[in-house]
């Protein structure tokens, strides 16, 4: 009876002290990605202006986030944007895509209708950069053109003028 | 090198090396979360005997190595979150690695004093390898050097000469299979000529 009693005192210690463990931890990871939230959004929208403006300066405003609400914005990041020249609306994405030289954040510009386009990629420069080029040789690129705008569908607040990217 | 640390040299390197970006600084980062993993999991392994917890054992040590990571990436979102879109599933990499579920499940638990060194210098031993692969990676592959800074990722273009360069094939993942195995044959061959010359010295006494 006593050593029963014993066994079942040292298991609830056990599992209580495990499940506080994983409540506690869990809490702590909570916290974090709800505080990082911000950081998020804003570091990217800070490294996708960057992208738009080495290889196109001058030619965009790039605004709000805008939330996906597909499995994809995982690896992504979309924000509306605006051409300076002329007032069209459209979105910028950066997503990670595999390249042959491995991932790589790539930033596309797409308007509601049109295609997406790809711009540049993220923290690359030099030879492997200047290879890839405009991406109309990479097979992923090519790829991630074409499966854009089906993305953008489940994107929150509809664009309202077409870009005209890719036409 | 026995036959067991070169199936967990293969089984990291195609886990860890091969699916990352060739890049110092992402080396860097897996490299940190690679040394904290161990160094954290050591610690909470002992924990568990001590607090003689070894029928949760397991769940907890997961728990804890899931956590790390995934705080991991969440510090890459604070500070470098282009690198966090960049090595996404990559971050996860070394925790499932045969490196520390090899070390972490598979070893006898002995005191702390002894376990915490042990495994470390396995852990840093590897590190000084993979940086020194992702170094060579992004100097003779990409022609850049790539560090973190205060202000995020740095990225400094060391060669470019406008042209296609044959080294461009280390950036490639192909070019680091290749640099893979040319390394593992290399250490190997010259771990057997030591061996050699070892029995030799004892034949000769």
């Amino acid at each position: 009876m006593m050593d029963t009693e014993n066994s079942s005192k040292k298991l609830l210690r056990q599992y209580g002290i495990l499940a506080g463990f994983i409540a506690g931890m869990f809490g702590i990871l909570i916290a974090v990605i709800v505080l990082s939230r911000s950081s998020w959004q804003n570091g990217l929208k800070t490294a996708v202006t960057q992208v738009l403006e080495e290889e196109e300066p001058g030619q965009w405003i790039v605004g709000n986030y805008v939330r996906i609400n597909a499995p994809v914005s995982l690896s992504a990041a979309c924000f509306e944007t605006r051409r300076k020249d002329n007032g069209a609306r459209g979105y910028v994405l950066m997503m990670r895509i595999e390249t042959a030289y491995g991932p790589f954040p790539a930033v596309f510009v797409s308007g509601e209708k049109a295609d997406a386009r790809f711009v540049g990629i993220s923290g690359l420069h030099g030879r492997v950069r200047t290879l890839i080029g405009n991406g109309s040789g990479d097979a992923k690129i090519i790829y991630w053109v074409k499966r854009i705008p089906d993305i953008l569908k489940n994107a929150e607040g509809p664009v309202q003028n077409d870009l005209g990217v890719g036409k | 090198m026995n036959r067991k640390s070169i199936y967990v040299y293969i089984a990291i390197t195609l886990a860890m090396i091969i699916s990352a970006p060739g890049r110092f600084a992402c080396g860097i980062v897996l490299v940190l979360e690679l040394n904290l993993l161990m160094l954290l999991g050591t610690l909470v392994k002992s924990f568990i005997h001590r607090f003689e917890l070894v029928p949760v054992g397991s769940v907890l040590l997961l728990t804890v190595m899931i956590v790390v990571t995934m705080l991991t990436r969440q510090a890459l979102v604070l500070t470098i979150p282009q690198m966090a879109v960049q090595l996404g599933f990559v971050v996860y990499l070394p925790t499932v690695s045969a490196f520390l579920i090899g070390y972490m499940f598979g070893e006898e638990e002995s005191e702390l004093k002894k376990t915490i060194p042990r495994n470390m210098g396995y852990t840093l031993s590897y590190s000084v390898f993979a940086l020194l692969f992702f170094l060579f990676r992004d100097i003779a592959g990409f022609g850049t050097i790539t560090l973190l800074t205060n202000d995020g990722l740095y990225e400094q273009v060391l060669f470019d000469s406008g042209k296609i360069n044959a080294f461009v094939f280390f950036a490639t993942i192909p070019g680091a299979l290749v640099c893979t195995a040319v390394i593992l044959i290399l250490y190997v061959f010259v771990v057997n000529k030591f061996i050699i010359l070892e029995n030799a010295e004892l034949v000769h006494d």
